[in-house]
């Protein structure tokens, strides 16, 4: 009856001993991003929460369900911090950002949106959240050209 | 000899009756057949984008996406730390996209391929419509998609653009079509006229007690009908009378009376409520709306562009 009753009891044990690790490294990785450094709040505050969090006309633009606004919110909505990684390292954000379509219109907005870029680049602010993400590992999202080429 | 008598008079009664039958059958022939088309005259277009906003409707897509903001869905997404985080299900319009073949990807696959891993964390994942539907009416819901996506873009924070400038009818018909989209769209919107006719002027809106039931659009047959096959006077004495010339002049002109004044939404006179430049912008909008024809979703993708981005009026 011992016999089999222990590795009952064993198998789940070793699994949880052997599964912790992995899973508070993966815990950790994401953790790395906090607390923030001041630079990094800065160019979140100044690029990215306009279409990430800031509120206009009563409604918050919360695009792609991610809300940077402060670093509670960034935790309860940033999923997969690889892919925030994987969208800045291949200038998809903010460079390729477009307002949203009740923003579209607005000359101030569009203005705006053409300053944070502009002002991206020249500050080379790219540089510094890849540094406060060295530890991510990005996602490798295969874009349009490369599947079309792989599936030829 | 009362034999004789009556022979002529038989045979004038059944050539009578012969006649009379025959009057009958042709009677009843042309009743038929002129009810079948009064019937087919009576049956509404309707457009792409309708059949798009329809399609939608009953293909289920509200079930998850909601109608628009005030109608918010829910999911849940799992993080690379294995964690199940509640997240919203966006709307249509929610993330921006302005691409009829970004559309169709998603609603044929289900996700674009690119998009397929990320999409694996959602614990409600969008089904691969390739299977309930025609390529044909996903382009439709693409196109409705987009031309909602059009309307959003105006609100209170749009920008008036600066006051039409004073043109001649002449001046009018040199403008080019992206110049005369934005003014067009501009006044359109102004005045009302997407209200009833439907954004873009591709109908789809109910009238109770008109001659087919729902207001026309400015996209096909109807409104050439309506306006003598597109003639410019024709297109100007409606928007200034509310009314139409030669519709309400021609030999069923009476018809045309009964239903203009019976039904439910009539068309306002704008005579006194429009500049001369102004009619004459709405007339020939009217017109390049019309040759169009019904908007498909790579027309409305080029409208948006055409109608967010400020360098045609400019030009």
């Amino acid at each position: 009856m011992k016999s089999k009753t222990l590795p009952l009891f064993v198998a789940p044990a070793l699994a949880i001993l052997l599964l912790t690790p992995t899973l508070s490294f993966a815990a950790s990785k994401s953790d790395a991003l906090f607390p923030m450094p001041e630079n990094v709040r800065h160019i979140l505050d100044q690029r990215c929460v306009m279409c990430h969090g800031e509120v206009f006309n009563g409604k918050a633009e919360i695009r792609e369900d991610l809300n940077l606004s402060n670093e509670a919110a960034i935790k309860e909505t940033l999923s997969e911090a690889g892919r925030l990684k994987e969208v800045i390292e291949k200038n998809e954000m903010p460079k390729k950002a477009k307002l949203s379509f009740r923003l579209r219109k607005d000359p101030k907005m569009k203005e705006r949106l053409e300053t944070i870029k502009a002002e991206y680049d020249k500050n080379a602010e790219k540089e510094v959240l890849m540094a406060w993400m060295k530890d991510i590992v990005a996602t490798k999202t295969p874009d349009k050209k490369e599947k079309k080429e792989k599936s030829e | 000899m009362s034999e004789e008598v009556a022979k002529p008079a038989d045979e004038a009664a059944r050539r009578r009756n012969k006649h009379l039958t025959r009057g009958i059958v042709f009677g009843i022939a042309a009743a038929a057949i002129g009810a079948a088309v009064f019937q087919m005259e009576k049956r509404s277009e309707i457009s792409i984008v309708v059949q798009g906003r329809d399609l939608a409707t009953t293909k289920g897509c509200f079930a998850c996406h909601g109608t628009g903001d005030a109608d918010p869905r829910g999911n849940l997404r799992k993080t690379s730390d294995g964690i199940w985080k509640a997240k919203a299900i966006p709307t249509f319009w929610e993330n921006g996209i302005d691409k009829s073949d970004v559309l169709v990807d998603w609603i044929t696959h289900g996700v674009p391929a690119e998009e397929a891993e990320n999409h694996k964390r959602l614990f409600i994942q969008m089904p691969a419509y390739e299977t309930f539907m025609t390529p044909a009416e996903i382009q439709f819901v693409s196109a409705w998609i987009l031309s909602e996506a059009i309307h959003l873009t105006q609100n209170a924070t749009s920008p008036d653009p600066a006051a039409t400038p004073t043109l001649s009818p002449e001046q009018v018909r040199q403008l080019k079509p992206d110049e005369l989209l934005v003014m067009g769209d501009h006044l359109s919107r102004k005045h009302g006229c997407y209200q009833c006719h439907g954004e873009l002027g591709q109908g789809g809106r109910s009238n109770p007690a008109s001659f087919k039931n729902t207001i026309p659009g400015f996209f096909g047959r109807d409104f050439r009908e309506l306006t003598n096959r597109g003639d410019r006077a024709d297109v100007l004495h409606w928007i200034e009378e509310g009314r139409g010339r030669s519709i309400e002049t021609g030999p069923l002109g009476f018809l045309a009376k009964r239903y203009l004044d019976s039904q439910a939404i009539p068309m306002p006179a704008y005579r006194d409520q429009l500049t001369a430049t102004e009619k004459s912008i709405l007339t020939e909008y009217l017109l390049l709306l019309n040759k169009k024809g019904p908007l498909t979703a790579v027309e409305l993708e080029q409208f948006l562009k055409v109608l967010t981005d400020d360098s045609a009026a400019k030009s």
